[in-house]
Order: structure tokens, then sequence, then C-alpha cells
């Protein structure tokens, strides 16, 4: 009997003429955005290649002399991910470029060629059909999918039949379910197609079971809208006016609550600007530098008078020491502000969708912070290899500090090009409890929303 | 005729459940982002004044003349609340220094750029939202609906012209839909109003007057849109699928890809080649700024030890050779700065340029959209627009001149105060090795002991923007209201054309 019902239901879907538009519009839009990630993924990775082959060239320059190498600006950008075809996470928006030498990691910035006249446009992804188009379908499916049999009659014809009201109901939900799984995979397969055929370098498409488990994600986003739909489509009798308060309802969850967001960050954590923060580090630094007395004494003379370079290192070091800890400071309040004003957004299904495929799919601000976390382990990796080997030399000075004038006190030896440790971003951990977290709350939308449109069918008035 | 159908439109809409929703959606949005809104403002205000006063401060415990580098910000303007603009992508302060000449800068350097991750709220986006949808529900079923419900061919049996038909119902919706903008306006206007912290003068209501319109005309167009799609639709729910079409395309579709277009069209110059460029330029500077130094020669041994103040570092102590040194230089040097500051401008030129024609090519591409055109007109009169950030830019750089007149006027350059704060008889004349190991350290102590005195600033130029006048943007959104008020008739003739052949039964 289920069978029957839901393909009854899905031929009425399929062959009707507005059926075939959105579809159709909806493929196209999953080739462009095949055509625009491809077209941007090439350009990223030329400059991310560009920036790693500069680092490696700089590095190897150093090699001839160890003492060059601690001053050494080496500047890395976040590797582009395939995974940015399904979620891209607003990467765009978001610093990609970090410049560190073995002192200290500079604040992250947004090299990228951005143009700030015109209103910030948005990637569209798979996360962006789902999420705008799909949805909307979602509800065009369903909004009069029992006031429109109600309409016409034939919902107490269908019931004068032995068929248990759940059972239309689940019916009713497989169907539309089905409906959008075919339109969301041929969708997909499109776009996976033409990234295939284009070619991108170096990475192929993304990973199989990835995309299933996006799908998976997807339909449980979706199946809220379904769900919604059906909710209104039995509360309201005339199926115009349940369509009225859907598309309301539909602004509402995709476009205004996740607007909240950045009001709701600013309001909670507050975040030094970038003057402030410049500011800071220079007053902590003048202010160690003016009790340097207390680091031994003559470790404020740089050029004249009876030097101490031991305590002149001392000195640096803790400068350098307060200034990181200001830059991770900053960071880490830039990224608990991020946070603080995603919490309240976690209300909308739609912003619950975004979050938890960023998570799946590991990108977004995710990446940026393990870049942060990574890129700070490799310094301490190439600092201690640089004191280990620094100490071998009997010539030098052992003296590492965050001066450009004391290269002098460092082994003068050359190095081996190989043994110096470089950075390669390694794959990230997936964020399994974040994925996992959201999802948990997109199941909770159905299952309330699915207990009440179960619990207000089976009181509807069919007539 | 047409009176008594508009009439009758007007009671039968304000009846309608979706008229009824629509305006308490939308009242209750304003009522629920105006305080958000004003209460950002009210944290961007108090950010603000918190860096100008701390601005000021600094100014007043200036020791040196060339650590003068006041940063000056951009005021939170009150009107973004209705449309935020560009205002979040541009940095909003500028430091004021010698060797550059302030030009706009992508805000990612200056604010926590993690909030990217956010889409920007604002008024307009109320407005645009629920203004356009609404006018649409009230559209799309007026002329396909009256069909299917059988009433049209009652209507015509009547002596009526097709066209009165049209009119009455497309006067009817005009005034329908001035109620939503009316109240919504006023609604914001009273929150507003009860706001300590925005005090708007004549121009301020002003331009919320003529945001309120331009939203009336938005609305407008998008009747006209629904009324033309129900004209040429036979059922009420073929009209409300193309409309939602037409409505997507015109609200995400557009504005997104007119961008993505307009950046492959007119693309950037590789950013490598621009740094290059400037790295060049910085280079040759340096090569010049060194010829300076070395063709002085320096008598005697130069030492210094350097204090901080707020905007850098100075000479605390510093012997007579190195004073002499500096004061030779340093009008010199200065000159060099100043003049290969106009060389660098000339190459973040080129790169402006580019956004600008990337710009203008976006803003053809989208009239299409009626959205992304009231965006436009919006982000004008709230002062967000490319035209108010421009203006910020050259009142910062017209700052920069009189900085550098002042110093110039007093003659700062060569004067011993521009790097140190000794006076001319503190100055240590140590000279050779032993007399610097022997008597360095006990004349910095001593010097170290009194406390100088800061620079008399009082005379010095203080920043004061002029945001830009009501004529000015008025006159940049003029083509844009055209555009509103073009796509109203165009609709509303097309209507009346197909209507014409309409088959009533």
């Amino acid at each position: 009997m289920l069978g029957i019902i839901i393909k009854k239901e899905m031929l009425g879907n399929i062959k009707s003429k507005w059926f075939i538009v959105v579809s159709v519009v909806t493929i196209m839009v999953f080739f462009f955005s095949a055509l625009v990630f491809v077209d941007k993924y090439k350009l990223e990775m030329r400059d991310y290649e560009e920036a790693h082959q500069k680092n490696l060239s700089g590095l190897k320059e150093r090699a001839e002399n160890l003492s060059f190498i601690p001053y050494y600006i080496q500047t890395y950008q976040i590797k582009p991910s395939v995974n940015r075809l399904l979620c891209e996470g607003f990467e765009k928006s978001l610093p990609n470029t970090f410049k560190m030498d073995v002192f200290s990691l500079q604040i992250p910035e947004g090299q990228r060629l951005d143009n700030y006249m015109l209103s910030r446009f948005l990637d569209i992804d798979w996360t962006f059909i789902i999420n705008f188009i799909l949805s909307f379908v979602a509800l065009l499916m369903t909004y009069n999918s029992f006031s429109a049999e109600r309409e016409q009659g034939t919902l107490s014809l269908m019931l004068a039949n032995p068929v248990p009201r759940s059972l239309v109901l689940l019916g009713k939900y497989a169907s539309a379910m089905l409906t959008l799984l075919v339109l969301l995979s041929s969708g997909a397969i499109i776009s996976v197609t033409t990234v295939k055929l284009l070619g991108i370098p170096y990475q192929g498409i993304p990973d199989i079971k990835q995309m299933a488990l996006f799908l998976l994600l997807s339909m449980a986003f979706l199946s809220a809208f379904v769900l919604v739909g059906m909710l209104f489509s039995c509360l309201i009798s005339d199926s115009s006016s349940s369509m009225v308060i859907l598309i309301l309802i539909w602004i509402v969850l995709s476009i205004i609550i996740p607007s909240f967001g950045r009001i709701a960050a600013e309001k909670t954590v507050r975040v030094l600007t970038r003057t402030e923060l410049e500011r800071k580090i220079l007053v902590s630094s003048a202010e160690i530098m003016r009790t340097a007395d207390s680091f031994g004494p003559g470790a404020g003379n740089y050029d004249g008078g009876p030097t101490n370079p031991q305590a002149r290192t001392r000195m640096f070091n803790a400068v350098t020491e307060a200034k990181n800890q200001i830059i991770d400071d900053y960071i880490n309040r830039s990224l608990l502000q991020m946070r603080e004003g995603r919490k309240l957004t976690r209300i909308s299904p739609t912003s619950l969708f975004q979050y938890s495929a960023e998570a799946l799919n590991k990108t977004g601000v995710k990446r940026f912070e393990n870049m942060f976390i990574q890129l700070k382990k490799y310094q301490k990796k190439l600092k201690n290899f640089i004191v280990t080997k620094d100490k071998e030399d009997p010539e030098s000075m052992h003296l590492l500090a965050e001066w450009e004038g004391h290269y002098m006190m460092l082994s003068q030896k050359p190095v081996d090009f190989d043994s110096i440790p470089k950075f390669e971003e390694t794959d990230m951990e997936s964020c399994v409890k974040n994925t996992i977290y959201n999802f948990s709350l997109l199941i909770l939308w159905n299952i309330i929303l699915g207990f009440t449109v179960y619990i207000s069918f089976r009181k509807a008035d069919v007539r | 005729m047409i009176w008594t159908i508009l009439k009758k439109e007007f009671r039968y809409n304000l009846s309608t459940l979706r008229f009824r929703a629509g305006i308490v959606l939308l009242l209750l949005l304003i009522v629920s982002f105006a305080p958000i809104l004003l209460n950002s403002h009210k944290k961007q205000l108090s950010d603000y004044n918190h860096l100008v006063s701390q601005n000021l401060l600094d100014l007043q415990n200036l020791m040196t003349w060339q650590n003068l580098t006041p940063s000056i910000y951009n005021p939170p303007e009150p009107l973004a609340l209705f449309s935020r603009g560009i205002e979040e992508n541009i940095s909003s302060s500028f430091r004021i220094v010698l060797d550059e000449i302030p030009v706009l800068r992508s805000s990612g350097t200056s604010e926590n750029p993690l909030l990217g991750v956010f889409s920007v709220l604002d008024m307009a986006l109320v407005f645009k939202l629920i203004l356009s949808v609404l006018a649409l529900l009230l559209a799309y079923d007026s002329l396909s609906g009256e069909k299917e419900r059988g009433t049209l061919g009652l209507i015509f049996s009547n002596q009526l012209q097709r066209h009165k038909l049209i009119l009455g119902k497309f006067f009817g919706g005009v005034v329908t839909l001035f109620l939503p903008v009316f109240f919504g306006f006023l609604l914001t206007a009273f929150m507003i109003e009860r706001s300590p912290f925005i005090d708007f003068d004549a121009e301020g209501w002003l331009r919320i007057f003529f945001m309120g319109l331009a939203s009336w005309l938005l609305a407008l167009v998008f009747f006209s849109i629904g009324l033309f799609m129900s004209s040429i639709t036979k059922r009420a729910s073929d009209t409300l699928i193309t409309l939602s079409l037409v409505w997507s395309i015109s609200l995400i579709v557009i504005p997104n890809l007119s961008s993505y277009l307009a950046v492959r069209i007119h693309p950037f110059q590789p950013r490598s080649g621009m740094t290059q460029q400037k790295q060049e330029i910085l280079y040759e500077r340096g090569q010049k700024i060194n010829s300076i130094i070395h063709a002085q020669s320096i008598r005697g041994l130069v030492i210094q030890h350097d204090e901080f103040e707020p905007w850098g570092s100075y000479y605390r102590v510093a012997t007579r050779a190195l004073i002499r040194l500096r004061q030779e230089t340093d009008p010199l040097i200065a000159k060099v700065r100043i003049e290969y500051a106009d060389r660098l401008r000339e190459i973040d030129g080129r790169h402006y340029a580019i956004l600008m024609r990337q710009k203008n090519t976006a803003d053809f591409l989208s009239i299409l959209s009626p959205v992304a055109v009231y965006e436009k007109v919006m982000n004008s009169f709230s002062r967000t627009d490319a035209t108010s950030q421009k203006e910020f830019e050259r009142q910062a750089g017209v700052y920069r001149e009189q900085i550098i007149d002042y110093l110039k006027g007093n003659e700062a350059f060569s004067s011993l105060r521009y790097s140190t704060t000794l006076e001319e008889s503190q100055v240590p004349e140590l000279d050779t090795k032993e007399e610097v190991d022997k008597k360095f350290a006990p004349i910095r102590d001593r010097l170290l002991e009194t406390q100088p005195a800061p620079l008399e600033v009082s005379e010095i130029p203080r920043f004061h923007y002029d945001p830009v006048r009501m004529n000015i943007s008025l006159k940049s959104v003029r083509s844009q209201l055209g555009l509103l008020l073009f796509m109203v008739l165009l609709f509303l003739i097309g209507t009346l054309a197909t209507f014409k052949k309409f088959d009533v039964r």
C-alpha cells in the first residue's frame, strides 16, 4: 500500500510543469557552480604552489649560514581543498596567508584580490544550493499535499479505503524525500562529472564516502523543510494561504536568523581593533625595554657602552614572548567571538546545516584554526632544530633572539638543506564531535516536527 | 470606475491573510531588528569615541615631531542601520604618515576578519525581502485567480474597459503597498527617535524619507511584475511558481552573478606585479635615503639610548655626531619620503581603477534585478556606498597635507625636537671610543633622571570628517531611481498590452 502511495505521489510531482522548470534550474546551478569552482580552484592552487616554492627556495638560499634561517620570514597559504565544491565555508572572506619566522607568527591576513567596492557575494557551492534552492523546492512540493487533496475532495476518498492515516502521511513524506533525493543526486552527479571532465590539478574529486555522508546530512536538513511544509498543509485548509505562511517562514529561517550572527558576536565578545593591537604590542615591548636592567646590567645597550649580549638576549626573548602572548590572545578571542555569534543562529536548521556541512567537509573557520595550530608546532620544531644545530658549533655564542643584529651570536656554518624541517600542512583530524552535535540538533528538529505533523494529521478534518 | 475598483481592491487586499501576515511579520522584524542595530551602533560609537580620545591622549604625550603619526577614524554612520553597504568591507581608519597617502583598504586588516562568515544584517534586508514578497503575493492571483474563480467573466459582463480594470488593480496595489512602507518606516523612525545615541538633523530625516520612497518603488516594481505574470499565465499556482523563480533570480542569482562576472571580465593584475612595483619604488627610495646619509660625513661616534612614545621611538640620549647627522639629513629625507608617497599612490591608483571598472560593470550587469538597483539607492542614501568611502579617503589625504604643511611651517624637520627630547646644551660631546666607554653611561643615567616635557600640540590641525552632502547622494542615484520607475511602467504597460488579448473564460 505504501508503495502505491509513494508511486502515485512521486508521479504527481515529477509530471507537474513547475517541477520540470525547477529541476532544470537546479541542475543548471549545479553545473555553473562546478564551472566556477574549477576556475577558482586552479587560480588558488597556483598561488598556493607559488608561495610554497618561494619558501623552499628562500630556505635553500639561507642554508649556507645557519644564523640566517631564524630571521627568514616564510609565507604559507591554506591549501585549497576539493571539499570546497561541497561547502566553501566562507573561506573566501577568511584570512588565508600566514607569515612566520622562528620567533613569532604574524597575524594572518586575507591576501586575496578582492574587490571591496563590491558588496560581498556568496559562493554557490552545494551547501548554498541546498540551503536556498532545494529547501524552497521542499516547501513547494509539500505546501498543498493535504490541502489540495482536501480541496479536490480526494483526501476523504483516499481515507475511505482501509489505509491507516499514518501510512498516508508516511507515503507523502517518503515520496517528497525521494523526489528531493533524485533531484539532489542528479545535481551532484552533474557537478562531479563537470569537475572530473574539466580536470583539476593535484587532486581528484572529493571522496565518495565524503559525498555520501554529505548527501545524508542534506537529506536530514531537507526533511525538516518537508515536514514544515506538511505541517502547514495540515493546519491550513487553504493552500495558497499555507504557501504564503511558508514563504514567510522560509525567509525567517533561511535569511533572517542566520544574519543575526554578526551582531550577536560583536555584542558578546570584544576583540581589539588592529590599531589597538599594534599599540598593545608596542606598549608591552616598551615596558619590558624600560626595565632592561632587570635582565642583567647593560641589557638595553645596543651600539654603545658596555654591551651584555646574554642579558640582551634574555630581554629580547621576553619581548617576543609577550608579543606572542598578545597575538595568541587576539586570535583566540577572535575565534571565540565568531563561535559566540554562531551559537544563537543555531535555532535555524539552515545554520545548523551550514555548520555541520563545514565540520563534515573540514572547511571554513576550523581550517584557519587548524593552520594556526600546525604552524605553531612547526615553528617550535624549526626552533629546536636551530638550537640543536647551533649547539654543535663550538664557535657560536648560542644566543638566539628576535633582533636582526643578533645573527652574529649564532653559528655561521652552513647546514644541510634536506635536514631543515619543512612545513607540510597535514590533513585535519575530522571534526566528528562538531558534526554529530549539529547533526543531532537537526535530527531533533525533525523528530519534533514529525511528531507535530503526525498529531495534527490524526486530528485533521478531512472534509 | 477606476476609483471603485481601486477601493474594492484596497479593501480586499487588506482583508487577505497574506497581507496581514506580511505586515505583522514586517513590524515584528522591525521591532526586533531595530534595537539590535541601534545597540550595535551604540557599541561602534563607544569604540570610536574610545579610539579618538586615545588618539588625542597620545597626541598630548607627543615627544618628538618624527613620531607625529596620528590615526583618524571614520565616525560610525547612524544611517548604516538602514543599509550597511560596503562600509564593512573597508577599513574605517587611516594612520597619517609621511610615507603614504591614505588609500582605501579592505577591512580584513583592521578588525576581526573571522566575522566574514556572517552575512550582513540591516533594515534594507527586511524591507527588500518582505516588501518584494508581499507585493508578489498581492499580485499573483489578481488576474489568474479571478479567472479561476470565474469572477473575471462577471466583471466584463458589465460595461468596463479592460485597461480600467488593470489600472484600478494597479492603483489599488499602490495604495495598499503604501501602508507597510509607511508604517514600517514610521516605526523605525520612532525607535530611532527614542534612542539617545542618534540625533538626526533635517538632512538625516530627509534621507530616511527618500529611502522610504525607494522602498515603495521597489514594492511597486514587484507588484507590476506580479500583475504582468498574472496576465500571461493561466492558473494562479503557475503564476506563483514563476514568480518565486523571478524573485529568487533577482534577489540571489543576479547580484551574485553580476559581481562574479564583473571580476572575470576585468581581471585583477596579479598581486605579485603590484607588490613588485611597490618594492622597486621602495628600494629606489631606500637607495636615495642612503645616499643622503652617506653624503654627510659623520664626525664622531654615533651612540644612542632610545625611549618609546605612543607612536614610535625616539632618542632620549644621543651623541653630538648622531644629532648633527639627523638634523642635516632629516629635512632631505622627509622630502624624499613625501615625494615617493605620490609614486606609491600612483600604483594604488592603477589598482583602484580596476576595482572601479569591476564595480561599474557589476552595476551595469545588475540593472536587470530591481533588488540590486534598490540596494544601490539605499547604500547611497545611507552614506555607505563607494562615493562616501571615497570622500573619507579624500579628506584623510587633505588632512595629511595639513599635517605636512604644519610640520614644514614650523620647520620641524630640521629642529632638534624632530628626533630627540634633548636640548642643545644637553647633547653629550663624545667623540672617541674611550670617551664613550668611560662617560656615556653616567651621562645617560643623569639625563634619564629628568623628565622632558611633551611638545606643544594645541595648534596641530585636528581631523574633522564632513560627510557627503544630500545633493551628491541624490545625483548619484538619479539613474537608479529612474530605472525603478521605468520598470514599474514597463511591466504595467506590458500587462495592459497582454491583458487586451486575455481569454477571460
